[in-house]
Formats: C-alpha cells, structure tokens, sequence
C-alpha cells in the first residue's frame, strides 16, 4: 500500500509538472492584443512593448518559466497581470475558497441525504413505479442542458416561492435556489449509481444463495447489497464531492455567486497567464487528489482490494 | 467535520428564513444595477477602459467640470488663465479639495504638486499607463520624457508654481485643450500616497484615495462595488444619491430586465431582442426611455491594402476598391437602418452618423460642424438608394470589365463573440448582395473570435470591408479623423492615403495635405473647422469609407432622471457621470421622455443665457 | 432422498417401457446444439424495452426528418433573413402560419434553424462519437494487447485523466478559431479516453483465454489477432460509448458556447439557438425563442441516454436469459 501510495503520488507530481509546462506555453502563444482591454486600439507600438515589458511577457521564455517554478515553490503564485492588476493570485482565490466550499459541502450533503435513499428504493423496488419516477427523473436531468434548466429554476421558483433571484450573503433565503440547482444533477448522479450497484449485487450468486438459504430480505440488503454497492460508490464519491466544490460555473454566473467555478473561463478570455496557471494547477490537483481518495476509501470499504493492490497496476 | 456542520447549519438557517426577506428597490437616494463587465483596477491612471472611466468619474474630480448642460464650469480648479502664446495654462486650486481615504477620513489637501506627480507617473513607461499617448500629444516634453530623449521630469510641460497653482506648457497650440484637461488622463494623484502603496494602488477600496463625489465603501470584484457619498467633498450638497450599489452577475444582460421588474435594481440597459416586448406592453413601456449615444461612432472601412488569403481574390479587390463607381455602388447599397435595427428596432435613424465626425461634437457660431460646407449635404442625405446602388453598379460593370472577375468578393470579418455584431454582418450580407445582386459582389462572411480581433483583422488588413469602431479623444474634427490618417497612432485602419482617387501628381495624399493645413491653423476656429470639412468633403465625395453608426443608444428601463448627472468633455455623449445624478419617484418612460428633452432643451437655454 | 428409498423406487420401473436406439449422428450433434445467437438475443432484449424502443422509433424519426427537412415543400431558408415590404426585418414574430415556430430577433425562421441546428450539432455528435470509437479502439486494442505500448499509453492517459476534461475543452476552443472543425477536435481530445479504458479492460481479460492463446501457438498476425479475436467481442461496448458521446458531443457544444467559445452566430447549432433564447428567456412573449430549440434538444439528448443504457443492458450476456 505505502509503495502504491508513494508511486501514485510521484505520478501525479509528474503529471502536474508537464500539465503546467503545456499550459503555460499555450498561454503564451496567445495573441497579445488579448493582455489589453478595449484601450488597445488608441495604443501606440512604444505603449505595447511598456506594457507588454511591465507584464514580464518580453523575458526570454525558459526564464519565465524558471522564475514561475521557482515562485510555486517557494508558495508564491505571482501576481494577477490583466484580471486585477498587481494581486497576487492567493488574494484573488482566497475569498472565493469559502463560497464554493459552504455550496459545495452543502450540496453534497443533500444530494446524498436525498439521492443514496433514492437510489436504494429504486433498487428494491426495481421495474415498479417507484423505480420508474426515479429513472424519469434521472434521465431528465441528465437530459436537458443544464443552461436551459438553471434559467428556468431560477425564473420560475424565484416567482414562487417569491425567494430573490441574485445570491446575497446576507440574506438566507437567496442560499436556496443555487443550492437546489447545484444539487438537482448530482441526487441524479447519487440515485443512478446507487441503483446500478444495488441492481448489480442483487443478481449475484451469493444472493441466490442467501435468499434460499431463507435469510430475510431486509438482512440480505443491509448486510450484503448495500455494503457491496458501497464499494465502488466510494471510489466515485471523492471526485464528485471535489468537483461540485470547484464550482458550477452555470450556478455561479446565474446567481452572482463570487465562486471558483466561471473564474477559470473569465481567467482565460482575459489571459491573466499567472492566474490561468495557478487555477489549472488547482484543479488538476483537486482532480487528482479525488483520483486517489477514492483509491483509499475504496480500499477501506473492501478489504480484498488492498491485496490488489501488491501488483501495482490499475 | 467542522466545516461540514457549519454547511449544515447554515442549510437549516436557509430553510428557517425561507421568504423572510423581500427586498425592494427604488429609493431616490440609492442606484442599484447589475453589471457584467469587471474593470482591471481602480487606477484612474492607468487604465482607459470604458467601465474604469466611469468608476473614476465617481470617485475622483477633475480640474475643470462640465455641468448637466454640457457647459465649462470649476472643478479643483477654481479660476484658470491661457497666456498669450496659446501654450502656457495656468490653474488655481480651490481650498476645500481633499483627499479622503475609503473609510471618510481627510489624508490630504489636494495640491498642486498632485497633478505634477500624477503626470509623472503616466509618463514613466514602467507604469504603461494607457493614457500617455493623450498626454504626450499634448504636453511639452512629455514624449521625449517618456522614450528617455529627457530624463529631467523639470523639462516636461507641467509645473506646480506654488501649492495652488498649476502650470501646463503644451508643445503646439491646441483649440481643445481646455476640455480635455477634465479627462481622467489628468486626473490628479497623491504622490505620497501613491509611494507608500506602489503597485498595489487601486487594487482595492483602501489602496485608493478619493477626491470625487463618492467613496469605495465595498469593492470585491466579480461580487459588487457599494459606493457612498464622501462627507468631505468640496461639492457634497450636490450629491443626492448617497448610494450607488453594482451587483456583478455574468448574465446581467439576460437576467438583469427581470430584475428591475421585480423592483429588485433600478437602472439596467435593455438587451436588443427584447424591446418588442418592452415597447408592445404598455406598462413595461412607462419604465423605459431611449438610452443616450456615446462618443464612440462606427463606420464601414474599406481596406486599400488587403492582406487575406488567395481564395478570396485579394487582388481583385485592390482593383475593384480603387474604382470610383464600384465604391460609390456599395456606398449607397448599404441600408444602415435595416442593419441597426438590431440595436435600436424602433428608432434606428437615430443612430445613424452620416459623416465621419459626429453630430454636436463641434460648433462654430451655433452651425454644427457637419453642417459645415461640402458636410451639409451628405448630413442632410441618406446614403442607401437602391436606385443610385443599380446606377453605378452598371458603370462599374462597364469600367471593371476584363479586369476583375465578378463577382468580385468581399471579405466582411466580424467578431463572433458578439452577438449583436454577428446578427449585423449577417443582415448586411443578404441585403446588400440583395440590392447589387450576387452577380456583382460575393460578400463573404468570416467569424473571428474577440481575442485579437483588432490586431489580427483591423491592423492586418484581413479584410476588403468591415465595422470600424473611431471614437474622438479630444473635441475636435482632427480627434474624428485620425483613423484615416496614415501617422495618426501606430496601427492603420483602412490605408486611405493609398487610395489612387485622392492622390497628388507626386503620390501624395490630397487629403493629408489638408488635414495637415487645418490642423496648423489654431487661431481662427471657424477657418479650422471649414477646412478639416473641406477635407471630410473629400473623402466622403469619393465614397472612401461608409459613414455608419453610433454606438450606445438602445433603451434603458430605468427610474434615472436621463438629463441628471454631470457631463464631460463630449457632453451627454461620453462616458456616464454618476455625479449629480438623480432617481425620480416614477420612470420617465417612452411617453414622457419627449417632454423631457424638452424641458431640458428649454432649461438648457436658459443656462446658457444666464452664462453669457 | 435417502438411497434406500432411491433404490425402492428403481424397482418400481417397468422394464418395458425403455428400449434401445440405434446411434443417429445427426441427432447427436443436434442435441449439442444451441440457436444461441448474441446478437439475435441482445436484439430481443433490447425489444422487450419498450421505452427504449419507442425512443428508439421517435430518435430515428427525428434523425430522419432533420435531413429530409430542407427537401420538403415550403420550408424557409435557415440563413435568410425575411424582410417586410418596407425592407425591415420580420423580428420576433410569434409562431404562426406564415413562421411555423416563429421567428428570432433578426427575422429568421425558427423552425428552419431548429432542423438545420440539430442537423450541425448531430453532424458534429456522430463525428465526435465516430473519432472517438476510433482513437479509443486503436489506442484502446494496443493499449491492451501490444505490451510494449503499454506503459507509454498508460503515462499519456494518466496525464489526460488527471486533468479535468472542462480546462482542457475550454482551453483548446479558445485557442482556436471557432468553427465546427475546432468543436469536433477539442472534443476528440479527451473523449477516446473512455473507450480506450474499457477496450483495454476487456481485451486484457480476453487475451489469455484459451482460443486466443491457441491463435497465437498457430502463428496468427497480430493485427489479425486483433480484428478477428478480440474486436468481435467489444461492439457492445464501443456502440453504448458512441451513443453517449453523442450526447456528451451535444452537451459541450452549449457549453462551450455558453462561455462564448462555440460557433459563430451565422452557423445555427442547437448551441446556438440555445444561447440566442436565454437572453430573451425573461420575456414572456419570447421565451418561445428558448423553448422549442430547448425541447429538440431534450428530446434527442434523452433518446440516446436510454437508449444507450438500455441497450448496454441488452447487449450483457447475463441478461440473455
């Protein structure tokens, strides 16, 4: 385990090195005119090459790399170059962490209040009305964009339940309608898989064989269906737990939520390299920290796995 | 764990206050919007976008102001003189400016030597402000301080004589010197200050000194900007909006209208494709007026030096574009209001500019300078008639035969990240191929997304005809022209001076030459604005470019008195002042709004003659 | 049962009821046979899904009626801009006889641009899908069998994996110009991934069964190994990957223009024509413009959903039963 542990953890160090390598050349191949706002068309070539100088853009290449590896690892992300000037990157994430994290949490924390339940009632009543509403609804939401569906949530409930349209810190009531549309895709995620493993676990053999051994069906879905389906639920549940803390980027932009999630694309068209940079790495990371949580817990939840393991592949 | 709880409770508060809390807007003393566009910074000097422009106008003062009328009043400055030799203005300080910090304390006197520093900064190239070219256009000095030719900031036209007083030198002459002094390019900076935060100036609410009418009391980007009236403003009784709220949200444009309708903000500018509904629906009626122009005009450029793939023929176009006829058939095949119908669909011609300097930008002796000469009578004309298109079409049929092969094809890029832009290309498309038919011209649309638009379309050339943006930057005909000038900022627009029609015997350009005549003469104003439209005449004689649109316009639901506020050196058509501005207990709306500028007009009259 | 009871019985069997029978080969090799046919089982499955099957029927009547559409009669122009007598365009008007779904703010037909945006947006869902079957089975198939690939793929997928598919997507759209060329390739980029896992999967359990082993004593080819032995076995798998990469290709198409990275405005995509409604979404009078694009959409995004999961059912041995 501490060998596979040590190997993943070099591979993903690699993979982050290389990712950031290849961002960080893309970005400066963008075109230059991007770095400036709507002043650039009144600028003179002498007021350019000022600002393009001051940006530390007109160092050689392999030196601003040089100096962007060593800042990371000395902590220092630099300082945002278009998106807010002179800031440095920390400044510009830090308030937004908390956001996304209390959203992403509470999401969570109802979407499997509400979806694992889900996803065991439709499991055990499978191919019955109960089962049926569940997979409509699963397949709606997974169905329609989620562009058209937030924007109708947020219309339509607003009106309704006369709850305010824009997200405000100080007041509750508006933490409703994002919270509600950051959880209605992933009960649907919850109840889906949940359903699939449970329906998986009820067709094996040793099912059969409890069931003629006379066990009662409460006792074979506690002690058996729902342990196993647990399993591999827990190998997913890391990554979607990070990725809705990462931020929903239709949520955020529909509700004035001053989130993680639309600050990457605003990052982007705005091509604040050091920033782009710093939230790639971010990501990636949670990425692979998600990976491999769900690596360990699924190890937890099955004891055989662990011996898997002793082989080192995936 | 901790954090999960805290979720938690913080889920069980929301379902507790479930409907607590309704807010409701429109009160006259708070302005609530929503926006979508994030400045970079809130240093005044260094960037000139249009967002930060009107951040600065909130929360700084000028030397000189421009009241609701659009007339030259004090700011700082209490009084002013211009020497004799048009090139030394000298400017006396009030006494009660200062300088607050965010929270409402007094820092500072505002000083002479405010502005002296703040000049020096925009001229230091490491600080690559936006604004230097605007001041070293004008200012003595300031170029060759700025490129090292003059390392002794003493030598640059500025100086402060004691600590009420400030002098500028210019380097020639300028008749608009005056009104452009109140641009944000001048504003004045504590120097003190400035060195204490370096850098981090302007990057947040207490990294910012506040001389103007409104203090940051909450500047958190991509969330909101709360301003509040400064209790120590020179002019505070003027400020009746104590509370100016901007709400970021990246759909402002679609979610915004709902919101004012819920009473949930109070000013929000309509998205195009929905004014139908807005305009058949009598009550949402009574909410919207009809949005004020900018400074900032459009017109359709036509490029002398095509720089664009084969497959579209580029030289064919050369040939066909230095063809009289051929330009003057698309000159007047374009049909202007059916193209800005998607901004404005019920009153397109408002839009419309018929000459390359817009209207009510300069006046001599009451005549507007479009009024003026050979100007007067494209200003008094349509320039779509389909009759007069088919007309030279056939002569340019006749004189391009052999020579180009038809139908000859047109390049028309457009920039696919914006909507509205992308909806025009498409509409003057079909309908100018609808007008000279597609035996003749071939208009090709090409999508190129913003990033780089105007260095890799505009300045490269990839293009025989596209929407060129030209706003001036000083009131004057030579701020309007300098885009068909070939020395006139680094990038070129559509290379006029190239145009075989307008060329001297010796190859050059007949219309530089003027421009260059009219811009030596300072003295007379009116000989001056004669002969920059002498040379307008010209260009619009020989059809060289499309004179198009203004930008802005459009309708806004709103409960803003639309005449409140202060204005600026191009009066109701520059940047939105929030000075002065004022909320009305009930929207003016559509049916009001002519009375409005009626009583305006009327009050503005009066002012004028009480001035006099 | 005990024996002795067992025995009891045996006695009780008259004799006379059994007799002998000649050996009929025939009969004998019939007997070790079975009409076992996986895809006549996967089919029958599937069938027995009837709401697979009636969104299979709606989909292809959909998918039909998107590509016969421009040749029916009195269709419009997707492009064209209609104008009135007076030269203005038709904006906005509300659906009708003349503008069957109405028109948008520039006096384009609807109706025409909601066939013509899902004929580019399932243009580019089956490209996407078919690139990635490609790349995932290609890759996947060395990935799996050619073990001196192995560990160089292995780093490659590792690489892409751990990068969320949304940075990259964004990153690439935004690099290049936009056009369906870009969306199609931004979206091959991580989409074989998938694929590639699960063909790997299966073709390492595959390869050392005994008939494949057997092919290899013999000294057959490897690419024949491949296309003959191993392939066979995946088209289950690879047809439900490229039903939902359709829908995923779907997705991202009115994501990407959402963030203002997807086609031009000139090209109508199912994107597209979502976007152009969002911004009247809160106009009553026009939320038609939203809506119909909306319920298209839906519609084929649903349709692929179940029934690629429906048929990754049927296509399970286990389910054959």
């Amino acid at each position: 385990m501490i060998k596979y542990t040590l190997k993943r953890l070099l591979q993903s160090v690699v993979t982050l090195v290389v990712l950031v390598l290849i961002i960080f050349l893309m970005m400066r191949l963008m075109p230059e005119e991007g770095y400036f706002g709507e002043g650039y068309i009144r600028m003179d070539r002498v007021q350019i090459e000022a600002a393009l100088t001051q940006m530390g853009l007109r160092d050689p290449i392999l030196a601003q790399f040089y100096k962007y590896i060593s800042g990371i690892l000395h902590g220092d992300f630099g300082t945002s170059i278009t998106f807010r000037e002179k800031v440095p990157i920390a400044e510009i994430i830090k308030p937004r962490l908390p956001y996304s994290i209390y959203f992403g949490l509470a999401s969570i924390i109802i979407s499997l209040l509400i979806g694992i339940p889900m996803g065991i009632m439709m499991a055990q009543f499978k191919g019955r009305a109960p089962d049926m509403l569940g997979s409509g609804y699963v397949v709606l939401v997974k169905a329609v964009a989620p562009a058209v569906c937030y924007i109708f949530l947020q219309l339509y409930l607003s009106s309704l339940l006369k709850l305010p349209m824009l997200f405000n810190v100080r007041k509750p009531a508006s933490w409703i309608l994002p919270l509600l549309c950051m959880s209605i895709g992933n009960i649907a995620n919850y109840a889906m898989w949940m359903r699939r493993y449970m329906v998986d676990e009820l067709n094996r053999d040793y099912i059969k064989l409890a069931m003629a051994k006379g066990m009662s069906s409460t006792s074979i879905m506690t002690r058996h269906v729902l342990r196993n389906a647990f399993v591999p639920m827990a190998q997913l549940l890391p990554t979607s737990i990070l990725l809705t803390i990462t931020g929903s980027i239709y949520v955020e932009s529909l509700f004035s939520i001053p989130g993680m999630g639309g600050l990457l694309v605003l990052a982007i068209q705005r091509q604040d390299n050091p920033l782009v940079q710093a939230l790639v790495l971010i990501f990636s990371s949670v990425g692979i920290i998600g990976l491999f949580a769900g690596d360990v817990l699924m190890a937890i939840a099955d004891p055989r796995i662990k011996t898997e393991y002793s082989g080192g592949s995936r | 764990m901790k954090k999960i709880f805290l979720s938690l409770f913080l889920f069980a508060a929301c379902i507790i206050c479930l409907g607590s809390e309704v807010s409701a807007a429109s009160q006259n003393d708070e302005y609530i919007t929503v926006y979508s566009a994030e400045i970079r910074t809130a240093n005044y000097i260094k960037d000139s976008d249009h967002q930060n422009i009107t951040l600065a106008y909130s929360t700084q003062d000028s030397i000189v102001q421009f009241d609701r009328f659009g007339f030259l009043r004090p700011g700082l400055a209490e009084s002013w003189e211009i020497a004799d030799d048009n090139v030394t203005y000298t400017f006396h300080l009030r006494d009660g400016a200062t300088w607050s910090t965010w929270d409402g304390k007094i820092y500072a006197k505002v000083t002479a030597q405010d502005f002296v520093d703040s000049m020096k900064w925009v001229l230091t190239k490491e600080n690559a402000s936006t604004h230097s070219n605007t001041i070293y256009n004008s200012i003595k000095n300031a170029e060759e301080y700025y490129n090292g030719a003059v390392t002794d900031f003493g030598e640059v036209g500025i100086k402060a004589l004691d600590d009420k007083t400030v002098q500028y030198v210019l380097k020639a002459p300028l008749p608009y010197f005056i009104p452009q002094i109140s641009f944000t390019a001048f504003f004045p900076l504590n120097g003190k200050f400035m060195a204490e935060k370096g850098d981090r100036f302007g990057s947040s609410k207490e990294n910012l000194l506040y001389s103007g009418p409104y203090l940051l009391s909450e500047f958190e980007p991509q969330q909101q900007r709360v301003l509040i009236a400064n209790p120590n403003y020179w002019n505070k009784d003027k400020t009746t909006v104590k509370t100016l709220t901007y709400i970021y949200n990246a759909e402002a444009s679609a979610i915004g209208p709902e919101l004012f309708l819920r009473g949930e903000i109070n000013d929000i500018i309509l998205p195009g494709g929905i004014v139908d509904e807005w305009m058949s629906d009598p009550a949402k009626k009574a909410m919207i007026y009809p949005n004020a122009l900018t400074n900032m005009t459009y017109f359709m450029a036509f490029n002398f030096e095509p720089n664009y793939e084969e497959q579209y023929a580029p030289s064919d176009w050369i040939v066909a574009v230095n063809d009289l006829n051929f330009r003057k058939s698309l000159f007047h095949a374009l049909d202007r209001e059916s193209a800005v119908a998607t901004i404005d669909p019920y009153n397109p011609a408002r839009l419309l500019v018929n000459t390359l300097t817009r209207k009510a930008l300069v006046s001599y002796g009451g005549l507007d300078y479009t009024q003026i000469g050979g100007l007067k009578a494209y200003s008094d004309t349509e320039s779509f008639d389909a009759k007069k298109a088919s007309e030279y079409k056939g002569k340019a049929l006749d004189s391009l035969k052999g020579r180009v092969s038809f139908p000859v094809k047109i390049v028309m890029p457009y920039n696919s990240s914006d909507v509205e832009k992308s909806n025009r290309a498409q509409i003057i498309e079909q309908q100018m191929e609808g007008v000279l038919g597609t035996d003749y011209i071939d208009i090709i649309l090409v999508s190129h997304p913003a990033t780089g638009y105007t260095a890799e379309v505009l300045h490269a050339g990839r293009y025989s005809i596209m929407e060129a943006p030209w706003g001036p930057d000083f009131v004057d005909p030579l701020g309007s022209l300098d885009p068909m000038l070939s020395w006139a900022y680094g990038p070129k627009y559509s290379r006029v001076y190239l145009a075989k029609d307008i060329q001297d015997s010796d190859g050059q350009c007949k219309f530089e030459k003027m421009v260059k005549t009219a811009t030596a003469e300072v003295s007379d104003l009116k000989k001056r604005y004669e002969m920059f439209a002498e040379a307008e005449t010209l260009l619009l004689d020989n059809a060289l470019f499309i004179p198009f649109y203004m930008s802005g316009g459009g309708y806004r639901a709103s409960y803003l008195d639309p005449f409140s506020g202060t204005t600026g050196q191009m009066g109701r058509y520059g940047a939105f002042q929030m000075k002065e501005i004022a909320i009305l207990d009930k929207p003016v709306g559509m049916d009001g709004y002519p009375d409005a500028v009626k009583a305006y007009e009327a009050q503005r009259a009066e002012a004028a003659i009480a001035k006099n | 049962m005990t024996t002795e009871k067992m025995d009891k019985n045996c006695e009780n069997i008259n004799a006379e009821l059994f007799r002998f029978v000649k050996f009929d080969e025939l009969a004998g090799e019939r007997a070790g046979y079975s009409n076992y046919s996986y895809w006549h089982s996967t089919w029958r499955v599937f069938t027995k899904d009837r709401i697979a099957m009636l969104f299979l029927c709606l989909l292809f009547a959909l998918l039909s009626f998107t590509f016969v559409q421009p040749f029916l009669p009195g269709q419009k122009d997707a492009i064209k801009i209609y104008n009135d007598e007076m030269g203005r365009q038709l904006r906005n008007i509300p659906p009708g006889t003349e503008f069957w779904l109405g028109t948008n703010s520039i006096g384009q037909d609807l109706w025409a641009r909601i066939w013509s945006g899902t004929r580019t947006s399932m243009i580019i869902g089956m490209a996407v899908a078919l690139a990635n079957a490609v790349i995932g089975v290609l890759l996947g198939a060395m990935w799996g069998y050619v073990r001196r690939l192995e560990r160089l793929i292995t780093e490659i997928y590792n690489v892409f994996e751990n990068i969320p598919d949304t940075i990259i997507l964004i990153l690439v759209a935004y690099m290049l110009r936009p056009g369906i060329g870009t969306i199609i390739f931004t979206m091959c980029l991580t989409g074989w991934m998938p694929t590639a896992r699960y063909v790997r999967n299966m073709i390492i359990i595959i390869r050392d069964r005994e008939f494949n082993l057997a092919s290899r004593c013999l000294g057959t080819p490897t690419t024949r190994i491949i296309t003959r032995n191993l392939l066979p076995q995946l088209v289950s798998v690879i047809m439900m990957r490229a039903s939902l990469a359709i829908t995923m290709a779907i997705g991202y198409e009115v994501f990407l223009t959402y963030i203002g990275l997807g086609l031009p405005v000139s090209i109508p995509s199912l994107g597209n024509l979502v976007n152009e409604g969002r911004v009247v979404m809160m106009s009553p009078s026009l939320r038609y413009q939203l809506i119909y694009p909306a319920l298209i959409l839906s519609l084929i995004t649903i349709s692929f959903y179940v029934i690629g999961n429906s048929f990754a059912d049927a296509s399970d041995p286990k389910n054959h039963l």
